[in-house]
C-alpha cells in the first residue's frame, strides 16, 4: 500500500477568498502538511514563489488584478520567473468545457472542480506526485505536457481516435453556447496522463 | 524524494484526517457565510441604485457569489451551493453589459438567508425542492423572457 509523507513539501494556496484558502490549508494540515504559504491574487503567489521553495501550488481561477489563468502564463512563460515548471493544480467552480480546456492550455498541470473535498484534492496532489508530467518547452506552449493517452472507458469529447468531422461538430456547438458542464471523471479524463 | 522516507500515510488515512480538519471549520461556517452574505446584500443594493457603475459592481457579486457556491457543498448544506448557482446563472447566462433586475438579486439573497436559518442540508424534502424549483424558474423565465419577470 502506497503512503506519502507531506511532511516536507511546501504548498503555496491562491485564492482571493480567505475562507477559501483556511479551507484547503485546513485540508492540507490533515494531510500533514507543515510549510502552507497563502497568497490573495497571482501577483502575490509571484512574490510567495520568489521568496520560498514552492513545491506546489494551488490556485483559484477567478481572481482579481491577477486572475488564475494569467498567473498561470506568466509562470510558465515570463523569462524572469521563479519556477516555470512548478506543479500549478487550478480550483475553479467553473466547470464549462471551453474553461477546462483554456486552463489546460494555458498550462496548468491538474484542475479540480468545486465544491473541493479531502478525497478530491488528494488525488490531484497525488496524481502529481505519482505521475508527474514531463515539462514541455516549444513555440507556442511551455508547460506540463498536454498529452493524454487514449483511455478505453473514456466516450467523451475529444477522444482519441474520434473522425474530424464528428469532432468539429461538437467545437462548433461549444463555441455556440460554451456551457457543456463537465463533470469531475470528464477533467479527470482531459488531464489524465 | 521528497515525500518518501518518515511516517507516510496511506491515502485513505490522509482522506481522514482532511476531513477531520475540515469538520473543525464547520462551526464556523455560518460565520463565514453570514459575512459573505451581507457584503452580497451591500453589493445588491448599490447595484439597484440608478447611478451606479453596474458592470464594475456586477463583477463583484458574480466573484462574491461564486465563493458562496463553491462552499456549501463542502459544509453539508448543497442548497446553498444550489440557490447560489442559480444566482450565478443570471450573470453567467446575460450578456456582460446586461441590466438584470436587482429584485432578482434580491430574491436569492433571502433564500441563501433561509437557508442558513433553517440549516436546509438536503434532508428537508418538499420544501427544499420547492425553493429550489420556484428559484430556477423564475431564472428560466427570465432568461427566455425578461419582461415577463414580476416579483
Amino acid at each position: 500500500m502506497a503512503t506519502y509523507n507531506f511532511e516536507k513539501l511546501y504548498f503555496l494556496v491562491v485564492d482571493d477568498n480567505r475562507h477559501m484558502r483556511m479551507l484547503i490549508s485546513n485540508i492540507l494540515r490533515g494531510f500533514g502538511v507543515r510549510y502552507i504559504f497563502e497568497a490573495e491574487d497571482g501577483s502575490d503567489a509571484i512574490r510567495e514563489l520568489r521568496s520560498n521553495p514552492i513545491d506546489i501550488v494551488i490556485c483559484d481561477w477567478v481572481m482579481e488584478p491577477l486572475d488564475g489563468f494569467d498567473f498561470v502564463k506568466l509562470i510558465r512563460s515570463a523569462p524572469d520567473s521563479p519556477n516555470p515548471f512548478v506543479p500549478i493544480i487550478i480550483l475553479s467552480g467553473y466547470t464549462e468545457h471551453f474553461r477546462i480546456t483554456g486552463a489546460r492550455d494555458a498550462a496548468a498541470t491538474e484542475f479540480l472542480a468545486k465544491p473541493v473535498s479531502a478525497k478530491t484534492l488528494f488525488s490531484r496532489i497525488a496524481s502529481i506526485i505519482d505521475h508527474p508530467r514531463p515539462f514541455v518547452n516549444a513555440k507556442h506552449y511551455k508547460g506540463p505536457d498536454r498529452r493524454r493517452h487514449a483511455s478505453s472507458t473514456y466516450k467523451g469529447l475529444e477522444r482519441r481516435g474520434m473522425d474530424n468531422s464528428s469532432l468539429n461538430q461538437v467545437s462548433s456547438d461549444d463555441a455556440v453556447n460554451g456551457s457543456r458542464q463537465m463533470s469531475q471523471d470528464d477533467l479527470d479524463a482531459l488531464f489524465a496522463k | 524524494m521528497k515525500t518518501s522516507g518518515g511516517r507516510g500515510i496511506t491515502p485513505e488515512e490522509a482522506i481522514k484526517k482532511g476531513e477531520q480538519m475540515l469538520s473543525l471549520l464547520e462551526n464556523e461556517y455560518p460565520v463565514w457565510l453570514e459575512e459573505d452574505l451581507r457584503s452580497l446584500e451591500e453589493l445588491i443594493t448599490l447595484y439597484s441604485k440608478k447611478e451606479s457603475n453596474k458592470a464594475d459592481i456586477r463583477k463583484k457579486i458574480n466573484i462574491r457569489i461564486h465563493d458562496v457556491r463553491s462552499q456549501g457543498t463542502t459544509f453539508k448544506l448543497p442548497l446553498i451551493t444550489g440557490v447560489a448557482h442559480s444566482f450565478c446563472r443570471l450573470l453567467e447566462e446575460t450578456q456582460e453589459d446586461a441590466l438584470l433586475p436587482a429584485e432578482l438579486f434580491f430574491l436569492h439573497l433571502n433564500s441563501l438567508r433561509l437557508v442558513l436559518e433553517k440549516k436546509f442540508d438536503g434532508n428537508a424534502g418538499d420544501a427544499e425542492k420547492t425553493l429550489l424549483k420556484s428559484l430556477d424558474k423564475m431564472v428560466d423565465t427570465f432568461l427566455q423572457k425578461p419582461e415577463k419577470i414580476r416579483i
